[in-house]
């Protein structure tokens, strides 16, 4: 396997912090048309609670996506979207937990589009009027994602699963938290969060690394910024239990969809860590139910599961969950006949052939996602976030061991650590 | 570089290649589509490729294929049903990891192949029919993924306004067709279909990958039965609405769904499609655009609204999120830009936008390896396939007199609005 780390080591990017101290990443990809930037700040919906300078400052729920929102108003009254059309390309935003990220993506200026995100996302241009209308447009997203089965069952599941985390919160924020964020609150968040010594801008595509980076450092030298701001995110205390065993939502739907999720026993882990850890998971979750188990055809032709069902883990050093589930015939069924099979294999063990078969098909679709330079950048995020490479990857995978994933299986998936989201059909008469 | 497929039929094995060679992926991609009209069968040729995954004779259980498949670096083989005009199409897609990024001599590439021709060609058959216990699983899956639809309230509004509209016509049949003929069918009638029917459908090869032609054409033929097939031709129905239908539901919902349908009369075969492509773009297809700019961000109604092409069938739909008492401000609005676009009122800016960001799309479609065999397959089932730099050479000569052409084409059919309130849909 040497070769193969080998092409992949050459794959890496390119990294250097410019002097605005704006860190920039340049990952060549020849014969791509798209060139595909990324702009991404470290201050997502999770991160509502900030320290500086021995004040701590609570940050209401939805003030990340807001200022993503109010980031596309300018002062000409111009709209950003039209000066990226102007030269035939497109640009977009999201909020995640983690992150907010200014994305674009064009196919012959990119020089011309480096200056325009970077011109846009450091500017902030608010009025009282814009703010009112943004809202308005906002409660119009909370409203759509209201409607979202899946959406709900998700989020109602994290509400199940912590007490306090912030990751339990709608990532627009609520009506009432939105209707809160005033002007003074944009400005710290963008004030705080925006300056370029705490954001990356990545790159991606046919290009050429020096003439980039030539670019960047020929814009950002023409700007002044105001001295970084220290901060650091608070951690919001956690209790060890689940919030609550159940969750249960009525709309207008055909099955019930559920999500079963257990959380992760805290223990401090970084970096590679958390590479590993959610291999682990990765490997063990799809060995147990994934396509290649018995026990998801079992419970596919029994009715309980359809071929939407999945499993996933999500953690970063302050939480971590894995989540099952998907449209079910019968939720309280399913929900025993899941604890049955994690027992099972408690008992059982694992088998070897699986763990490596599980390998070969997790290796396919990290290399499927190397197809993909918007997978790729949204990788390299959190992988930077980390202090990970992409070779890390595949080291970390062979490592990987049965023993490890039963170490989690019986130490994370026990009942006691688990919540089940429902959300169901109204009842036939209604 | 320009970078185009190659095609060639294969009479003999009842298929025609099309391929696209490029080193620019890590994975190679292969589509097999079996194109069939849509009609009265449309239940059986939904359920079919989903019943044949379930096991073939070489692998009678799904466990063992599918395990075999993962073995294969995690061979992505997943098959589906897609409308397009009034075709129906049954899809079996593959993606393989390249040899590079695989241990040497590991090519996983031909046995995937010969995996999907299995399923294709060899299904596991007991006395005359599928297995049942697939056949039954399946039937329930089926019933259950028509029923939830109205789950997505955003594509449930879309496909009630389809069947509005074109009520009688072959598009106003759901992909995978309906429960009640689904509940109907059994393992030997499903046998019988397959037989008779769809074993004899062309099947369409689309493939993007780092090989030969060549290399492509070998196992392909290696690996194909040889069959007969028969060529079906579709009509594509495009009435002209009378008058325009105003279809109102409820649903207890958060947020009402609105959907406006037109008859374009355009499709992928007409000359006037570069035309139409930049008329939807105007209206709608972009945050530019005017939809966006009108109810977004000038008025605030909405989070999201946008306007997308039928092309195959030659519709247009403009698709919103909105709250009930905006219902007729925006109806208003959508009708106001297309009358003002009708009459030519249309800037050199907007137009330049337009136009640049069509092509830019078009460009990068190429860096997507499914992206590309989709939009291929496109130009071929409508008879007229055209590499992106023909397309946006097309483009480029649209002029203004085009798009209000194309937008004078355009018939009002169908407002459906789905509304929040007590009642639920079924």
């Amino acid at each position: 396997m040497a070769s193969l780390l080998e092409t992949l080591r050459k794959e890496e990017p390119v990294i250097k912090k410019v002097s605005s101290g704006l860190t920039t990443v340049i990952w060549p990809f020849p014969g791509f048309q798209k060139k595909y930037g990324l702009f991404s700040t470290p201050f997502g919906s999770t991160n509502n609670r900030v320290k500086i300078a021995d004040k701590i400052c609570e940050i209401p729920e939805g003030a990340a996506h807001f200022l993503e929102h109010k980031i596309f108003a300018e002062e000409t009254g111009e709209n950003v979207f039209n000066k990226f059309a102007a030269i035939g390309a497109s640009c977009n935003a999201f909020t995640s937990l983690h992150s907010t990220n200014y994305l674009f993506s064009t196919w012959e200026h990119l020089d011309v589009c480096l200056n325009l995100m970077l011109d846009f996302v450091q500017n902030l241009y608010l009025t009282e009027e814009g703010l009112e209308k943004e809202k308005k447009v906002i409660l119009q997203e909370i409203k759509m994602y209201r409607d979202h089965p899946e959406w709900r069952a998700f989020f109602n599941l994290l509400q199940g699963l912590y007490h306090n985390h912030p990751i339990r919160n709608d990532i627009a924020g609520t009506e009432e938290s939105v209707l809160s964020i005033d002007r003074e609150i944009i400005e710290f968040c963008y004030e705080t969060f925006y300056h370029p010594e705490n954001m990356v801008f990545i790159l991606l595509g046919d290009l050429d690394p020096a003439r980039v980076l030539e670019l960047i450092e020929d814009n950002q030298s023409r700007r002044k910024f105001p001295a970084d701001r220290e901060f650091s995110f608070l951690p919001v205390p956690e209790p060890e239990h689940v919030n609550r065993r159940e969750s249960r939502e009525y709309l207008s739907i055909s099955q019930p969809i559920v999500h079963l999720g257990f959380r992760a026993v805290e223990h401090p882990c970084t970096g590679l860590g958390l590479l590993k850890r959610e291999l682990i998971y990765a490997l063990l979750l799809d060995i147990i139910l994934g396509s290649g188990s018995p026990a998801f055809y079992e419970l596919y032709d029994e009715g309980l599961v359809d071929d939407g069902f999945s499993t996933s883990f999500s953690g970063e050093k302050s939480f971590g969950h894995m989540i099952m589930g998907g449209r079910t015939s019968n939720p309280e069924e399913l929900r025993k006949r899941l604890l049955k099979i994690i027992e099972k294999v408690k008992d059982e063990g694992l088998d070897i052939q699986d763990l490596e078969r599980a390998k070969k098909k997790l290796w396919g679709s990290f290399i499927s996602g190397l197809n993909s330079l918007e997978v790729l950048a949204g990788q390299f995020i959190k992988d930077c976030r980390r202090g990970v490479k992409l070779s890390h990857h595949f080291l970390q995978l062979e490592k990987v061991e049965t023993g490890d994933l039963m170490e989690v299986l019986e130490r994370d998936i026990v009942e006691e650590r688990s919540s089940f989201s429902i959300v169901e059909p109204f009842t036939e008469d209604e | 570089m320009e970078r185009s497929f190659f095609s060639q039929e294969i009479k003999e094995k009842g298929a025609i290649l099309h391929h696209l060679q490029t080193d620019k992926f890590r994975t190679n991609f292969l589509k097999c589509i079996m194109p069939v009209q849509l009609n009265n069968l449309a239940s059986y040729n939904a359920l079919l490729p989903f019943v044949l995954f379930r096991g073939t004779a070489r692998y009678p259980k799904t466990l063992d294929m599918v395990r075999r498949l993962e073995d294969l670096y995690g061979t992505d083989l997943a098959v589906d049903v897609r409308k397009r005009g009034e075709w129906q199409l049954v899809d079996f897609s593959l993606e393989t990891v390249n040899s590079a990024y695989l241990p040497p001599g590991q090519d996983v590439f031909p046995e995937a192949v010969q995996m999907l021709t299995q399923l294709l060609f060899n299904p596991l058959v007991l006395d005359d029919g599928f297995k049942k216990t697939y056949v039954n699983s399946e039937k329930r899956t089926l019933v259950e993924e028509i029923k939830s639809l109205k789950n997505n309230k955003m594509e449930y509004a879309m496909e009630r306004c389809f069947q509005e509209m074109c009520r009688g016509e072959p598009f106003a049949i759901y992909r995978y067709g309906d429960c009640a003929q689904l509940e109907s069918i059994t393992e030997k009638s499903l046998y019988e279909h397959y037989q008779n029917y769809f074993a004899r459908v062309p099947v369409y090869i689309f493939s993007v990958g780092d090989m030969e032609f060549s290399r492509v054409m070998e196992i392909i033929g290696s690996k194909f039965p040889d069959r007969q097939t028969d060529f079906q031709y579709v009509e594509n129905i495009n009435k002209k609405p009378d008058q325009e239908k105003v279809v109102v539901e409820e649903d207890t919902i958060s947020q009402g769904k609105l959907i406006m349908g037109y008859r374009t009369g355009i499709t992928r075969r007409s000359s006037e499609f570069a035309a139409l492509l930049m008329a939807n773009g105007l209206l709608g297809g972009f945050p530019h655009a005017r939809l966006f700019r009108q109810v977004r961000e000038e008025r605030g109604l909405a989070y999201y609204i946008f306007s997308s092409l039928e092309s195959t069938k030659g519709l247009l739909v403009v698709s919103a999120g909105i709250d009930d008492q905006n219902f007729h401000e925006t109806v208003e609005i959508v009708k106001g830009q297309i009358e003002e676009m009708k009459q030519g009122k249309i800037s050199p800016e907007e137009l330049g936008y337009t136009r640049k960001s069509l092509i830019s799309q078009l460009k990068i479609v190429e860096d997507d390896g499914f992206d590309l065999t989709s939009i291929h397959l496109l130009g071929v089932l409508n008879f007229n396939p055209k590499s992106t730099n023909q397309l946006i050479q097309e483009i480029n000569s649209v002029e203004i007199a085009d798009i209000v052409e194309a937008c004078n084409m355009l018939s009002e059919d169908t407002v459906y609005f789905l509304q929040p309130g007590t009642r639920e849909v079924i």
